[in-house]
């Protein structure tokens, strides 16, 4: 399962804030809060689909934190959370027969 | 914009194996902040400000009108001589304009017609203020 990043996603408009970015996404006419972490996320997705763990270790060391120290709990929320906000996609993943 | 403070959508995949850079952002930056937060700043954070007078006070982009035009190219509102007409590349759903919504005429709402520059007879178009077309140009 790939992770990609949606349409509306690439609509967003961003602002930072000090440590945090405020983001207004026009598709929903809602307005996020965003740290570093999950500027990351989509950001890692904006180059290409990929797998969610592929996901979490690109963050990681973009974070230039240790493999496995961004919390799999936390992270798998965030995706489910950009999920829901229409930001990010699963798509199946293509297999060569 | 995003952290390095281009816009997410203008990022390019680099060439290489997986396409994704190995040091990718301001990481001394990142790395600096993170020593004096402590490792919870590492959890991501998804905030969303769910009012609408919020989201309306903190609009990032211009503010703009939905009017119609009617077939002799006048819209139904708007200062002839002072607003430009614009049209809407995806419908306006809100006040609060982003980059890349609108396409904005290159004159002013004629002063002596009151006609759009361009024919926009019949459609939906977005009528915004100089002041207003300035600061979109800026953001874009």
């Amino acid at each position: 399962m790939l992770l990609g990043l949606t349409s509306a996603s690439r609509g967003l408009v961003w602002q930072s804030w000090d440590d945090v970015y405020l983001v207004y996404q026009p598709s929903s006419t809602e307005t996020h809060v965003f740290n570093d972490t999950t500027t990351l996320i989509l950001k890692c997705l904006g180059q290409g689909e990929l797998s969610q763990e592929g996901v979490k270790s690109w963050t990681e060391a973009a974070l230039g934190v240790g493999q496995g120290e961004l919390d799999a709990d936390e992270f798998a929320f965030a995706v489910g959370r950009l999920e829901e906000l229409g930001l990010i996609e699963r798509s199946e993943e293509l297999i060569a027969i | 914009m995003n952290i390095n403070g281009d816009k997410l959508n203008g990022i390019k995949k680099p060439e290489g194996d997986d396409g994704r850079d190995k040091a990718p952002v301001a990481e001394l930056n990142l790395r600096r902040r993170r020593l004096v937060r402590g490792v919870t700043a590492v959890a991501p954070l998804i905030l969303t400000l769910r009012s609408g007078a919020l989201a309306a006070a903190s609009c990032t982009g211009v503010k703009a009108i939905n009017v119609s035009v009617a077939s002799n190219n006048k819209p139904a509102s708007g200062i002839p001589g002072q607003d430009y007409c614009a049209t809407q590349n995806t419908s306006l759903n809100s006040t609060c304009v982003a980059p890349g919504q609108l396409t904005i005429d290159t004159n002013y709402i004629s002063a002596s017609t009151g006609k759009c520059g361009s024919n926009h007879a019949g459609q939906q178009v977005a009528i915004l203020s100089s002041a207003s077309v300035t600061s979109l140009l800026a953001l874009r």
